[in-house]
């Protein structure tokens, strides 16, 4: 099997697919991609399934090498890329030969971005999936997040498979979903918040301008990506792809599906809006979402990788 | 003699869909075995219920469905769920399990233990636990069942690694620790048992409304224990 090299993971590397279901009930958190409209068009550009693994970096980027002829996209929170020294442009194919170093730079906005590969990433999956969940033992190398020198195996790239891509349909999908707002289902008591710094892949926590009175501690029920928490100190947390299955802190209001990639490149310092929406507008926001996204870029065959 | 069927629950739940993806199922007093019932719910709309379905969870008094809101039929998934969570059902038959799990209480795996009262490991070698939900980690079990004189809070510091197998107390909680994790619970002692791994056939060796008794073992069977596991 090909491989690709870990140089530099910058501040955070994993391996991430669609994550990990039917199995919370054990406690098993769903991780997965934080943005996976991101990983999705990495990996429809490439003509691989959706849900095959890739690597999300955060905010620094970082540098891999390929070592095998192999074909590549780059997606999610917008960077220079560099394929050795040449500049290469985000959103499209990149054709690698064996050797090749790719080095993603620092997020100019947005938290995350995917390095995804023809054939996807290829680490053993866990309980059916390939996402990295660290506290678990859960992920590429053992258990963790990358490190310099990891190496990564990767799927052997089909022969050049060329993806005809709606340019107008894609940069109309940038539009939607790269908003500094969330729509949320509930009542977060708060119309804007700021992005606070202890915020990472288990949740993000939002500051309001002025802190709200959270209701009593629940009785532990179960809590999901995007669940918005209220708790004590008077700040709200929206639990993120690594978010536990259960909490007791209450839950005032829920990120709707269609936002979640959003609530995943929000970065520190970030102002964001949160905005009340009912069920019927979530469920046709994301349906209008999914056709935007078919119509971008056509679901490859669901034969995982 | 078989037992007589039981109602549900002492009130029927609130159902309230708190996202276009979640469906919660709320008692305000749950029925004494309420984690029993939860798993087993669990494993009948796991059956009936896919596809859209993406995950069941029981909680403390509560049942929430996951589901992906294009492809679920929301008012499909809330008449089944209350279907399975309003019919009678037979408490006899409830998946449910009595484990004994070895525990040795040495000094140096159990550095917590001096902030207990006297007599402590005797008290918990009595006391039959039920686990109430699994939560935090893979497999970790949250045990009710502890007497309010062994009530201890978190340690203002968690520890940044707890070692696979303490016994822990936390507030009016037990738990086993399955994996490495940092952890905030009083640790009084370790098993030998493998808690949770993802490679077997039962992941998690606790299901919800399993019954837990500590039996105490001496060092050197412990240490053999933990020779001869995988």
């Amino acid at each position: 099997m090909s491989a690709l090299t870990v140089i530099d993971p910058g501040m955070l590397s994993s391996v991430q697919d669609l994550g990990r279901f039917g199995h919370a009930w054990l406690g098993v958190t769903r991780s997965g991609a934080a943005d996976t409209l991101a990983l999705r068009i990495g990996n429809r550009l490439l003509g691989n399934p959706d849900n095959a693994a890739a690597i999300e970096t955060t905010i620094s980027g970082g540098t891999f090498r390929v070592e095998a002829d192999t074909t590549i996209a780059i997606t999610g929170a917008p960077c220079d890329v560099r394929i050795n020294e040449r500049t290469a442009p985000m959103h499209r194919p990149l054709v690698l030969r064996s050797g090749d170093s790719v080095t993603l730079g620092p997020a100019r906005s947005g938290a995350r971005t995917y390095l995804c590969v023809a054939g996807g990433v290829r680490t053993e999956p866990v309980m059916g999936s390939r996402s990295t969940h660290a506290t678990s033992g859960f992920g590429a190398r053992d258990t963790s997040t990358l490190r310099d020198g990891d190496a990564v195996p990767i799927g052997t790239s089909s022969s050049a498979t060329s993806i005809n891509a709606d340019r107008d349909a894609l940069v109309e999908l940038f539009r939607v979903s790269s908003s500094p707002r969330l729509r949320i289902i509930g009542d977060a008591f708060s119309t804007e918040c700021v992005v606070g710094r202890q915020s990472d892949r288990v949740g993000v926590r939002l500051e309001p301008s002025t802190p709200v009175s959270p209701p009593e501690a629940i009785d532990s029920e179960a809590m999901h990506h995007g669940a918005i928490q209220a708790t004590p100190d008077g700040v709200l947390i929206a639990l993120g792809p690594d978010g536990p299955t259960t909490g007791g802190y209450p839950v005032v209001a829920t990120v709707i599906q269609a936002d979640l990639p959003s609530l995943g490149q929000l970065r520190p310092g970030t102002t964001v809006s949160l905005i009340s929406v009912s069920i019927e507008e979530a469920i046709e926001t994301l349906r209008a979402r999914e056709e935007l996204l078919d119509r971008a870029l056509p679901r490859a065959d669901d034969d995982a990788p | 003699m078989p037992a007589p069927l039981q109602p549900p629950s002492l009130t029927p739940p609130v159902v309230t869909w708190t996202s276009e993806r979640t469906l919660r199922l709320l008692w305000g007093v749950p029925a004494s075995d309420h984690a029993r019932r939860a798993r087993a719910w669990c494993e009948e709309l796991r059956a009936s219920l896919a596809p859209g379905v993406l995950d069941i969870v029981p909680g403390i008094r509560s049942l929430t469905i996951l589901t992906d809101p294009l492809a679920a039929d929301r008012a499909h998934v809330q008449q089944e769920a209350l279907r399975v969570v309003c019919a009678p059902c037979d408490l006899g038959a409830l998946p449910a399990r009595a484990i004994e799990l070895p525990v040795c209480f040495d000094d140096d795996l159990a550095p917590d233990l001096v902030r207990f009262p006297p007599g402590t490991i005797d008290r918990l070698l009595t006391i039959e636990f039920r686990v109430a939900l699994l939560g935090f980690a893979p497999g970790f079990a949250y045990l009710d069942g502890l007497p309010p004189e062994l009530h201890t809070p978190r340690l203002e510091r968690p520890r940044p690694r707890v070692a696979p197998g303490s016994l822990a107390i936390g507030g009016g909680h037990a738990a086993i620790y399955p994996g490495a994790s940092p952890g905030g619970w009083n640790l009084i002692g370790r098993t030998s048992l493998t808690m949770f791994d993802p490679t077997r056939e039962r992941p998690a060796l606790l299901g919800a409304g399993d019954t837990v008794r500590f039996v105490r073992i001496d060092r050197d069977n412990f240490d053999r224990a933990l020779r001869e596991s995988p």
